[in-house]
């Protein structure tokens, strides 16, 4: 991502006559200045006019979770916002807490726990994970299911990142090797 | 999917917002946390002119406490009330019944007024607005504010009664009372999911240690929510020991409705009135189990 008031890249879908709005938002520590399109989507703002593409489009209604990034401290859907509506905040992507060199830590625990199979949903899982670990999250609360409840995940069937999250959490008990969850 | 055309306007006022409602005539959109209304948008199942952000108006951020209750403002979010700990402490049912708002990544955007206004069946808030004889203020054109209570807002079958072109700017809830206990149960398909059914429900009891006061309040059965005044009339007096009474106001709760008991591809009516039936009797033992025996004994302040 180059300076602020860099000429971004144009959606091909949008029309010459679309009503814009001035944002200016702070994305991975930057300071972004633009005139987006009123109905483009923040998901589509951050991959298609900044090259933020570790986030992914699925559902495109805030029910999948593989576009969740961080807003001012809390996970949130990336396409069910407008680029307009986050003028003023605070956006970090998974870009902004990668290693500067291989896997940061949890990353590598979902490695290590086969947690990533397709790796479609794994960003956004991340983000999720990012936010947990800031509001000290203990590993055996109940919110720890209600965060994951947040997200979609086809390949893994789940155990192997409950397990990868709550190491990351901090608690290094295994999972019961049987049983529910 | 992208939402089709339309001009996005941060209202400087509550006032300024309603202006701009009336001047586009109804074509025009509130956005407050967007979480309904973005997805419709771009699934293009709704449509507006102007779309009108909400949730920099002065004033509407304000979450504030008067002696009975509590009044939640148009741009308070969701996840900020679940942790609030003057919500969690003066009305517990609401911060327990926003946990079961679809999921954390939604209620950091997502508002409780916005969820009232919007009332999709099955959303938890308005329920609990009923149970808690909620009372909206409403600012409509020409400046002119009202107050009106959530059962007058939810009286229809489906939508709304709120007045075409109007702003619901807070919502005020009524504070847990000394020794009030309340309970929130929801069925629902899996976490996240709108409720199949839920139900809100408080218990207040008099000197002699029977139900003195008593609210039962169902969403996701009907389209609309509704309030089961029958069944509450059934505990009036009774012992709150008395499980085959909570079982019985249950089946009254769930058999009083209003309107048509709803299908859709997620369950039958039928099913959903016997959901109905085990979600409100186990909001009334929660409701139960925490409210005191004891009242007059205790020095705890809502």
């Amino acid at each position: 991502m180059s300076g602020p008031d860099r000429e971004f890249q144009e959606a091909a879908w949008l029309d010459s006559d679309e009503s814009r709005t001035a944002i200016r938002v702070v994305v991975n520590g930057k300071q972004v200045r633009a005139r987006v399109p009123d109905r483009l989507l923040l998901s589509d703002f951050l991959r298609d006019h900044l090259g933020l593409t570790a986030l992914k489009v699925a559902c495109g209604e805030g029910a999948c979770g593989a576009c969740t990034v961080v807003i001012d401290g809390e996970p949130a859907r990336c396409c069910t916002l407008l680029a307009v509506q986050t003028e003023g905040a605070h956006i970090l992507t998974l870009e902004g807490i990668n290693a500067a060199q291989g896997l940061n830590r949890v990353q590598q625990l979902f490695q290590q726990n086969h947690a990533v199979q397709c790796g479609y949903c794994t960003p956004g899982w991340l983000m999720t994970v990012y936010c947990m670990m800031h509001r000290s999250i203990s590993p055996d609360s109940d919110e720890v299911a209600a965060y994951l409840s947040g997200h979609l995940c086809r390949c893994t069937g789940y155990r192997n990142i409950w397990t990868a999250v709550r190491q990351a959490l901090g608690n290094a008990a295994e999972e019961p090797a049987s049983g529910e969850k | 999917m992208k939402p089709a055309k339309f001009r996005y306007v941060r209202a400087e006022t509550a006032a300024h917002a309603v202006e701009l409602l009336c001047a586009e005539e109804g074509r025009a959109k509130i956005l407050a946390g967007g979480q309904s209304l973005i997805p419709a948008l771009s699934a293009r199942t709704t449509s507006a002119s102007v779309v009108l952000d909400i949730m920099r108006c002065p004033g509407l951020e304000v979450l504030s406490q008067t002696e009975g209750e509590v009044t939640i403002g148009a741009a308070c979010r969701q996840f900020q009330m679940e942790r609030s700990p003057l919500v969690q402490h003066s009305i517990p049912l609401l911060s327990e019944a926003l946990s079961w708002v679809a999921m954390p990544q939604v209620r950091s955007r997502g508002t409780v007024v916005g969820c009232l206004a919007q009332a999709n069946a099955g959303a938890e808030v308005p329920v609990v607005s009923l149970a808690l004889d909620a009372q909206f203020q409403i600012l409509v054109r020409g400046g002119e504010r009202y107050q009106m209570p959530a059962q007058d807002v939810y009286a229809a079958a489906t939508g709304t009664r709120l007045p075409a072109e109007s702003l619901i700017v807070s919502a005020s809830f009524r504070s847990r009372a000394v020794g009030e206990g309340w309970g929130f149960y929801e069925v629902q398909l899996r976490p996240g999911h709108f409720a199949l059914v839920c139900c809100a429900a408080t218990l207040l009891l008099d000197q002699n240690g029977r139900i003195g006061s008593v609210r039962i309040a169902l969403g996701g059965l009907t389209a609309s929510p509704y309030r089961a005044e029958r069944a509450e009339k059934a505990l009036l007096g009774e012992s709150v020991e008395n499980d085959s009474m909570i079982d019985e106001a249950a089946r009254i709760a769930s058999e009083e409705r209003p309107w048509p008991a709803r299908t859709d591809l997620h369950a039958t009516g039928a099913f959903r009135s016997k959901a109905a039936v085990a979600a409100v009797a186990r909001a009334l033992m929660d409701a139960r189990v925490r409210c005191s025996r004891h009242p007059g004994a205790t020095n705890e302040r809502a």
